[in-house]
């Protein structure tokens, strides 16, 4: 789905997401400490065409925010993503009952926006996903789970491969890091990611 | 199905006789009952056939049957269905869960409005008892005296009013055209120097209620939607909300952690200001434990410019050994900026004066605050504290939807664009983050805020990709250094002028000829509120969700919590409410150990501890005999009578041999503490319903051990003997199954008696209820069963304790039924199984589990343990005998070293666990 532009030529084109410089060594005696791994962008279809080509120039379909994104990692257990999987598309999209008024007719406008852009065709249909997403090891993980769903014929399995920029703190020392050295270099490391979306035939 | 029964006979009242006022036929909502009923009535019947009309001369009409049946089924389901419809689903039922308050109540008003009209009806309809309070006769003695009370001082104060009135007529004055346009100038707060600051003036409707304790900026909200603590009984000089009305174990696990956000008032927590010298202030840090050599050279430069803040443990010196205090977060103000480019120039100016705040916990403020007055009078120049407790209040945010919330709440205060304020304008960019962990270490922003009921309600914010380039070059350059001024929140008129926010009335006012749904633009009588939110990451690390800390004038906490609760989130619903022990469970999902419950090495936790146990011993009286453990009559297997020390407490004091403290009786020691304890100001003494004998004076004398001098003393080749009486804080993690509760026993592995013996420095440990030599009588190859029971182990090594029972053999395919029965039958009397089942507790086992390991291989306690969400399994957060646990690791190696075993407090089967020093 990506939609990577070429310009014809036949020297392969660069790569759009290549460093330009390699990142330095790490100073001798420091080791990374990885922050937190971003989460996945939501978007509402209300800005359709938003500021939103990642690094690869690939446009990410929207999100809305009953989206049920699973978070796959290598160690998550097999079964328990794919009954995770399953329940969410049995539950479906969220119900409004019990919710307090202000939220029913916020979702009211997420299916009024739904209803009027048919004509994006895929776009609004990744709305009603049940997305894995995986990074790095657990990439293998998150495929098998999409290709495990891909045998009920019922469902349709997409996969999307992005890229995500994860920030790396330099630390000095080993113990001292924690008694307030304090982070003297940041990195940013980029991750290959995958969405595996997952929905029903219609 | 009844065979036509007659339904119920019913007489007009005869149901109701229970009922104080029956309906009489003459009530006007009789007619509508008894509609009422016979529909209900006709509802419940389930028509049905005799059996014999389906007989015909005898002789039974298959098809007749069937149909009479059919029918009769139809019948049943339908009854089944109108009795649902109408029965009787009060319209009270209705109400979400999260008004419950509002649901459970005959009265009528706490109903919402939209169903009010609907309840009146159905009490009417069901002849529901109605009590209104206004005209409740007072039932107590003491109920009575208020109410006459109050009606004796409305008399009295009609009657002054009204020769006031009569005085003022008869001078001729009136009283209507007083001067108002001259307003006294609000007093600012008296903050007195190195002194303890009084309490805010509470209006006088509320004064009575707050004698021994202080309210929260947010007490009338939470009042209604918490459990707080007792009215008698007060956390820390406060009245804290422990845990909302409503279950919320899973929901804060999941707003915690993946999708919403939790907040809590946290103003209880206290703040110190200290002002003095640069060189002063460092001094009085040093000695207060803070000597890390990061801090002051020139990678604490960031923390000392007043661009980073500094979280950890505050020490004192106690005769030979430190002594921790508690966590606190330390942040410098920023110096204007003349005077650094003074201090570019030339060093001649050495005697900056700095500012700074240190944030601590209510229980150990007192012990803080005294030694930093004691501190501050050593230095020359004299440094100076402030109590800024009831100055500066806080919020505490967490979860994934926290920043999206701060951002739909706090709008940058600037009158005009070119005073924007640079922090301001980062909080802005940040929205996208769903981590407060991502940001740099220890980040802090600092600035102003508009009233945030300008703009209520608060709206959703646009939320834009976390990866893209704007937000990721933000969070790595973190441009805080930009146009650094002093921070407004160490000001005290910014905090005074804050603290005198217009009227709720004058707001609306402007809101009601303001263009509706627009936000009201802030004049000069709207104060800039100086705000500062601290980021900081969790206790652990890893991928968990960190936290950001506001904190503002005590004032302007209200306001800001009121829109914080309504703003919606991009996920849906809004930010949930925590209490405290909301604020355990996320520490404890984290890993982390949480203050003052998991550091009884602190005076602040000592004291907790002791506070637990009383409680944990009068639940426990209040039993009856047959229903509560008999601790002297549990059988730990191979002849051990009775739990290991007492079984209501984590037993810190057998676990070091010191003297059991007994807290009715005046104990008397030679190591009694007088600095921390008696220098008590009596209105001070932290909860004065623990009776006033001092703490236990054995348990002061244990102390905490960091994990760097734990790592450097268990370094292979390190003799050093190991530091006595001291304590390591540990989390424990259960391999496979079984739950650790509070005042879990944790035990090391038995040593292997063909190994030598650990090294016993510790040859007094006591001899209780169980005679020393009754270790003897456990299997020799215990360890074996234990290092059995670790699954990943087991998986490498042998699994010879618990070998499968051969799997019955297979019947050949083409059996015939007697061979069948002759394999079954083999097999049966053949099974490897054991039979009959060997009783309990032999000398071997409980009951095919490994015997728990003696009394002296005892090393600590679990103090806060459950399951957890968040691992799936259990785990917990434990304190060891630091001495012990070094022992263990030189012997055993670091990874069987860390393997231990945790019984519950008057249970007889341990689990295998593995710790991690924290």
């Amino acid at each position: 789905m990506a939609s990577l532009s070429t310009d014809g030529a036949n020297a392969p084109p660069p790569l759009i997401n290549r460093p330009e410089a390699k990142l330095p060594a790490l100073p001798k005696g420091s080791r990374l400490h990885k922050r937190p791994l971003p989460s996945l962008p939501l978007r509402t279809t209300t800005r359709p065409y938003g500021p939103d080509f990642d690094l690869d120039g690939y446009r990410m379909p929207p999100r809305a925010p009953h989206t049920v994104v699973i978070k796959v990692s290598a160690s998550t257990p097999f079964m328990a993503a794919v009954k995770r999987a399953r329940n969410a598309l049995e539950t479906g999209p969220q119900t409004t009952k019990g919710l307090p008024l202000t939220a029913r007719i916020a979702a009211l406008g997420v299916d009024a926006a739904k209803a009027g852009e048919q004509v994006l065709g895929p776009v609004s249909d990744a709305l009603d996903e049940v997305v894995l997403v995986a990074t790095g090891r657990a990439i293998a993980k998150a495929l098998e789970v999409g290709m495990f769903l891909r045998k009920n014929k019922e469902l349709v399995v997409v996969v999307r491969t992005r890229t995500v920029a994860a920030i790396d703190d330099v630390v000095m020392g080993g113990m001292e890091e924690e008694e307030g050295g304090g982070e003297e270099q940041v990195r940013v490391r980029q991750l290959s990611c995958v969405e595996v979306g997952i929905r029903h035939r219609k | 199905m009844d065979k036509r029964r007659p339904p119920p006979s019913r007489k007009p009242g005869a149901d109701s006789k229970k009922r104080k006022d029956a309906p009489t036929d003459a009530r006007p909502g009789n007619n509508r009952v008894s509609s009422k009923r016979v529909k209900f009535q006709d509802a419940r019947n389930i028509r049905s056939q005799p059996a014999d009309a389906a007989l015909d001369d005898g002789k039974l009409d298959l098809l007749k049957f069937i149909s009479a049946r059919e029918y009769e089924v139809k019948a049943l389901e339908s009854s089944m269905r109108k009795c649902k419809a109408v029965n009787s689903t009060r319209v009270f039922q209705q109400v979400p869960r999260a008004m419950r308050r509002r649901t459970a109540s005959h009265n009528v008003k706490r109903v919402p409005k939209r169903l009010r009209e609907r309840a009146r009806r159905e009490q009417i309809e069901d002849n529901t008892p109605t009590v209104e309070a206004r005209k409740r006769r007072p039932r107590t003695t003491r109920a009575r005296i208020r109410a006459e009370t109050i009606k004796r001082l409305e008399a009295l104060a009609a009657r002054k009013k009204k020769q006031r009135a009569d005085k003022a007529l008869k001078e001729g004055r009136d009283d209507s055209d007083k001067p108002v346009a001259v307003v006294a100038r609000a007093p600012r707060p008296k903050i007195r120097r190195n002194m303890l600051n009084e309490p805010p003036k509470v209006a006088s409707k509320f004064k009575k209620r707050q004698i021994n304790k202080t309210w929260l900026p947010t007490h009338l909200w939470h009042a209604k939607r918490a459990r707080m603590t007792e009215p008698a009984k007060p956390l820390w000089r406060f009245a804290v909300p422990l845990t909302p009305t409503e279950k919320c174990y899973r929901s804060t696990h999941r707003s915690s952690g993946q999708k919403g956000a939790v907040v809590w008032d946290m103003s209880y927590m206290s703040t110190i200001g200290l002002y003095g010298t640069d060189e002063g202030v460092g001094r009085v840090l040093k000695v207060l434990g803070l000597t890390q050599e990061g801090l002051w050279g020139p990678r604490g430069q960031k923390w000392r410019a007043g661009l980073r803040k500094w979280s950890g443990m505050l020490s004192k010196q106690k005769r030979e050994s430190r002594r921790n205090i508690g966590p606190a977060t330390i942040v410098w103000n920023s110096e204007p900026p003349l005077q650094s480019a003074d201090e570019s120039g030339s060093s001649e100016t050495p005697r900056r004066q700095r500012q700074l705040l240190i944030r601590t916990h209510p229980s150990c403020f007192l012990e803080l605050f005294q030694e930093l007055v004691k501190l501050c009078k050593m230095q020359s120049p004299q440094l100076h504290v402030e109590d800024l407790r009831y100055e500066i209040g806080s919020l505490e945010l967490t979860g994934p939807g926290s920043t999206e919330a701060l951002l739909a709440v706090l709008k940058p205060y600037h009158d005009k664009p070119e005073a924007e304020e640079p922090h301001g304008c980062i909080l802005g960019s940040l929205a996208g983050v769903t981590n407060p962990a991502s940001l740099p270490k220890d980040a802090f922003l600092s600035f102003s805020v508009k009233d945030p009921r300008l703009s209520y309600p608060p709206k959703k914010v646009d939320v834009p990709d976390e990866g893209s380039p704007h937000l990721l070059n933000l969070l790595t350059k973190w441009p805080v250094e930009e146009k650094l001024k002093p921070f407004a929140l160490f000001d005290r008129e910014a905090r005074h002028k804050a603290s005198q926010l217009p009227s709720q009335k004058s707001i609306n006012r402007r809101k009601g000829s303001n263009v509706p749904g627009k936000a009201v633009a802030a004049t000069p009588a709207d104060p800039p509120i100086p705000i500062m939110l601290l980021t900081s990451r969790p206790a652990l690390g890893g991928q968990a969700q960190g936290t950001w800390t506001l904190l503002a004038p005590w004032k302007c906490i209200l306001p800001i919590w009121y829109s914080l609760m309504h703003c919606p989130l991009s996920t849906g619903g809004n930010p949930r409410l925590g209490g405290l022990d909301e604020q355990r469970q996320v520490a404890f999902e984290q890993g982390a150990p949480w203050f003052p419950a998991d550091f009884p090495a602190t005076d602040a936790g000592m004291k907790w501890e002791l506070n637990e146990r009383e409680k944990r011993k009068r639940d426990w009286d209040r039993r009856p005999k047959g229903k509560r453990v008999a601790w002297e009559s549990l059988d730990l297997g191979a002849g051990r009578k009775g739990e290991v020390g007492d079984g209501l407490a984590c037993d810190f004091e057998h676990l070091f041999g010191l003297p059991r403290h007994i807290p009715s009786s005046t104990p008397v020691s030679s190591e009694q503490d007088a600095d921390t304890m008696e220098v008590d100001p009596p209105e001070e003494a932290e909860d004065t319903t623990a009776n006033s004998s001092p703490p236990t004076i054995s348990l002061a004398s244990v102390n905490q051990q960091t994990k760097g001098t734990f790592d450097k003393l268990a370094a292979r080749g390190n003799t050093e003997p190991p530091p006595q009486n001291s304590l390591l804080t540990v989390n424990l993690t259960i391999i496979g199954r079984g739950v650790a509760k509070t005042c879990a026993r944790v035990y090391r592995l038995p040593q292997d008696p063909a190994m030598t013996a650990y090294p016993s420095t510790q040859t007094e440990v006591p001899a209780t209820i169980p005679p020393p030599g009754s270790s003897s009588s456990l299997p020799s190859n215990l360890r074996q069963q234990w290092l059995a029971e670790d699954p990943t182990a087991a998986a490498t090594k042998n699994k010879s304790r618990n070998p499968r029972p051969p799997a019955p053999p297979r019947m050949p395919p083409n059996a015939d039924l007697e061979t069948r029965k002759r394999l079954l039958a083999a097999s049966l009397l053949t099974s490897a199984l054991p039979f009959p089942r060997p009783p309990a507790s032999s000398k071997l086992d409980v009951g095919g589990h490994p015997l728990c390991p003696g009394e002296e291989d005892l090393i600590g306690f679990v103090t806060t343990g459950d399951y957890n969400l968040r691992e799936g399994r259990s785990t917990a957060v434990g304190a060891l005998s630091a001495e012990k646990a070094v022992e263990t690791v030189r012997s055993a190696g670091a990874r069987e070293g860390r393997l231990c075993v945790v019984r519950n407090a008057g249970e007889s089967v341990g689990w295998l666990a593995r710790w991690e020093v924290v």
